[in-house]
């Protein structure tokens, strides 16, 4: 799923999301600022080799529609294969009720929409217990018991 | 107004009956002459030409306005209306009896 | 069986909760029917042809007592009072409202049951061997890796939106009951030649209108890696699994398009690329969950054979039932015994509110308090003492399911067909009545023996025709429906596709078809051989000959 002779440049955000959206952050459940360039990708991308995003800040993943669950495995990926340890934020088609998806895979941000910002805070917190036990999920069953 | 072209309907002349599910009890509804919805099939209404179109509008209202879903038109052809689905739906129920529930059988603790 | 703490618990309730919510956005609007048809069928709710639909999971199959009268309680208060099994072992209720489904959701998670994930693109229940644990064959008890597995996939953030739907089964017994050829990933445990004991994991088999064998992964996966492994698996199928495509997005047509060599090198790189960052299970977290599948503790049972003879000769029905439903248990003096949910007059695998609580109070007093749910469509109770059995008859004689018909001709397989679902081109619950009715000497059925007959409404093979002796196809002819016959299909360790033999037939012709196929194989075959093995033997020209007359 790497390919190592892939060219890599950054492009600015700005093209790719509505001028209304808001920048949901999946940790706080808050609404910060937009950064300005990262690497865009797609659900269909393959995964970046990690030296070719060493310096890179900010990736952001761009869902066609939200049943397209490739974006939840090239997050993941890109977080624990790879060791991207920027700001990953989802784009394009994502509903509320895939925040904790998103948050669990290594999404820190999502693009929203601002009527729905109260659907994804309360998201978010919709369900307290996983059964995996993914890196820094107090919310795991093995972490509960441990 | 009617075009017959090779002895067959034009689209417009097609007799149709709308069709959906309410959305909050899945019951299955027919709109009526007067456009509103009814769980009885006798009282379904034939809508064709501009009427047809207005009957449509009137069921895409209730769609927007998450009164109905899974709303689709059931052709009076003859062939669609009598196939086997349109004939069950229209019944409103299975062909087959599921079992009977005896209720008088009480077994304690319940 | 698994006893829910708090943190499971936790678990059901928050789902529930978060349900009601989203049936309140989507009633008022905040969310379309196209976002939210994935999440409601994510708990188990479909729209089919005269109502809603709840698929209830009955994880691997295992119900205790109290669950199953809950589940009836159900049926009688937001249904018809009736309930149908299913065969990936879940219950489903034909006539739910919307409005009321978070109440049900609440209500299930009350007895620590649910509807999480029995629909939708992800991974459904995980189903096993209805005797496992009960099993005198089995290398090891399966239930435990099915917990295990049903808690990794449940809510699984990665793979929520999958291609396609991902079945998963587990078997653990020298004869395959649980049908993992024809499962997106099969699990058959194993032992090694230095006695370990792992999975023999297979992948891509399937149903539906490519059917398909799976085909050998790895022959030898230690158990301490199942849960990493198929993680690595499924991340493969969800990056590469086509989205084009419905009728192409299942992971059989993946492997197959790759070659299985291919497949296996991408998630055997994946699977090193992955580890320590996948979910293999800490031995304490392992030790715990098995630890409630330990052997029941059996009081000694005294010895039966005598009252079982004398019993046999006074009651023509018992005597038939012992020699068709019982199973050996790994404990001599113990049973496993089938509850027969066919019958003519009644839907294959229905049973109603009141059938559910006298097997519930059947199961307390000669079970463990515990029932499984087949993959045909009936209802197992394991650990009978054999002395026990002649009460244990008689008390299901009493609720009216005494029929003697595991494995039989009359042991159908019926999907609720275009009775009940949007999907259907047929009937197959009118039909599978009138074979009964055609078949309805138990005589006959008895002498015919093991005869597996499967009858699906629509392609997607819900019943698993493909792997019956006799499978039936309804497809929709010019508005009329027909149905197709195959043979030949085996749903075993020597799983096969059944070949279809020739023109579909009306629906008034069938019974007379299967009477012809069943004489056909009644005049050819040899002493005690089954009519599986006599196709195979003497092929289908035979049957074909027999049906349209080409000999």
């Amino acid at each position: 799923m790497v390919q190592a002779d892939m060219m890599i440049g950054e492009q600015t955000l700005a093209g790719r999301v509505e001028s209304s959206q808001l920048l949901f952050d999946l940790a706080t459940a808050g609404c910060v600022a937009w950064p300005v360039s990262g690497l865009c990708l797609v659900t269909d991308s393959i995964a970046p080799a990690s030296k070719q995003i060493a310096r890179i800040d900010t990736i952001s993943i761009e869902f066609p529609v939200f049943s397209d669950g490739r974006g939840f495995t090239l997050g993941r990926c890109l977080r624990t294969e790879i060791g991207f340890t920027g700001a990953l934020i989802a784009l394009g088609h994502i509903i509320p009720d895939q925040a904790i998806f998103l948050f669990r895979c290594g999404f820190s941000h999502a693009a929203i929409k601002p009527e729905q910002l109260a659907q994804w805070q309360t998201a978010l917190n919709a369900i307290t217990i996983y059964y995996q036990h993914m890196p820094a999920s107090a919310r795991s069953r093995q972490a509960k018991t441990h | 107004m009617t075009e017959r072209r090779d002895g067959f309907m034009t689209d417009f002349e097609t007799k149709v009956v709308l069709t959906a599910n309410r959305l909050d009890d899945g019951v299955v509804i027919w709109m009526t002459a007067d456009y509103r919805w009814t769980r009885d099939r006798a009282e379904a209404a034939e809508f064709t030409g501009d009427l047809r179109a207005m009957a449509m509008a009137q069921a895409d209202a209730d769609l927007a306005a998450d009164q109905i879903t899974a709303l689709y038109e059931v052709k009076i052809d003859g062939i669609q209306n009598l196939s086997a689905r349109e004939m069950i739906r229209a019944a409103g129920g299975p062909s087959v009896t599921p079992p009977i529930d005896r209720q008088h059988d009480h077994h304690g603790g319940d | 069986m698994y006893q829910y703490d708090r943190l499971d618990r936790q678990l059901l309730n928050s789902r529930s909760a978060q349900f009601r919510d989203q049936v309140a956005r989507r009633l008022d609007g905040r969310l379309t029917e196209d976002e939210f048809k994935p999440l409601r069928l994510q708990n188990g709710l479909y729209l089919q042809l005269h109502a809603y639909m709840l698929r209830v999971a009955i994880p691997y199959g295992v119900l205790s007592s109290l669950q199953l009268r809950g589940l009836a309680q159900i049926a009688r208060e937001f249904d018809r009072g009736f309930g149908h099994f299913t065969t990936r072992q879940n219950i489903q209720f034909n006539w739910i409202k919307l409005v009321d489904a978070p109440d049900i959701l609440d209500r299930l998670a009350s007895f620590d049951l649910h509807a999480i994930q029995t629909s939708g693109n992800c991974i459904r229940n995980t189903t096993t061997d209805p005797l496992a644990g009960a099993a005198h064959d089995e290398i090891a008890n399966p239930l435990g890796w099915c917990e295990i597995i049903r808690q990794w996939s449940t809510l699984h953030p990665e793979f929520a939106f999958l291609p396609r739907k991902f079945k998963i089964a587990v078997s653990a017994g020298a004869t395959d009951r649980a049908a993992t050829a024809f499962h997106d990933i099969g699990l058959r445990m194993v032992k090694n030649s230095s006695g370990e004991i792992g999975f023999w994991v297979l992948v891509g088999g399937g149903q539906g209108r490519t059917p398909r064998i799976a085909q050998t992964l790895t022959p030898f996966l230690p158990t301490r890696h199942l849960l990493s492994y198929l993680e690595a698996i499924l991340r493969v199928y969800n990056a590469a699994g086509r989205r084009d495509n419905l009728h192409k997005a299942r992971i059989k047509i993946l492997v197959e398009s790759m070659g299985i060599s291919e497949f296996a090198e991408l998630v055997n790189t994946q699977w090193l690329n992955m580890q320590g960052s996948a979910h293999d299970l800490p031995a304490g977290e392992q030790a715990r969950i098995l630890a409630h599948f330990e052997p029941p503790s059996l009081r000694p049972a005294a010895d039966a054979g005598e009252s079982i003879r004398r019993y046999r000769l006074q009651d023509r029905g018992f005597d038939r039932w012992i020699g068709q439903n019982l199973h050996p248990h790994w404990h001599p003096g113990y049973v496993s015994a089938t509850v027969s949910l066919k019958q003519n007059g009644r839907p294959p695998g229905d049973a109603s509110a009141a059938e559910m609580i006298a097997l519930a109070d059947i199961a307390d007093t000669y079970g463990r308090g515990e029932l499984r749910v087949t993959y045909t469509q009936n209802i197992i109770i394991p650990h009978i003492a054999r002395q026990d059995l002649p009460k244990f008859y008689a008390d299901l004689v009493a609720a009216g399911l005494g029929g003697a018909e595991d494995g039989l001709i009359g042991d159908m397989i019926a999907c609720p067909g275009l009775d009940y679902c949007n999907l259907a081109n047929a009937r197959s619950l009118p039909l599978a009545d009138r074979i009964f009715t055609h078949f309805k000497d138990p005589d006959l059925r008895q002498e015919i023996g093991r005869l597996r007959l499967n009858i699906s409404g629509c392609i997607n093979a819900c019943a698993h025709h493909h792997a019956a002796d006799i499978g039936i196809l309804g497809v929709n002819k010019k508005g009329v429906e027909h149905f197709q016959i195959s043979l030949g299909g085996a749903a075993g360790e020597d799983a096969a596709i059944g070949k279809i033999i020739g023109p579909s037939f009306a629906e008034a012709d069938v019974p007379a078809a299967i009477g012809g196929l069943v004489h056909t194989y009644l005049k050819a075959r040899h002493e005690g051989e089954l009519f599986a093995d006599c196709i195979r033997r003497i092929g289908h020209d035979p049957f074909r000959d027999a049906l349209y007359g080409t000999g």
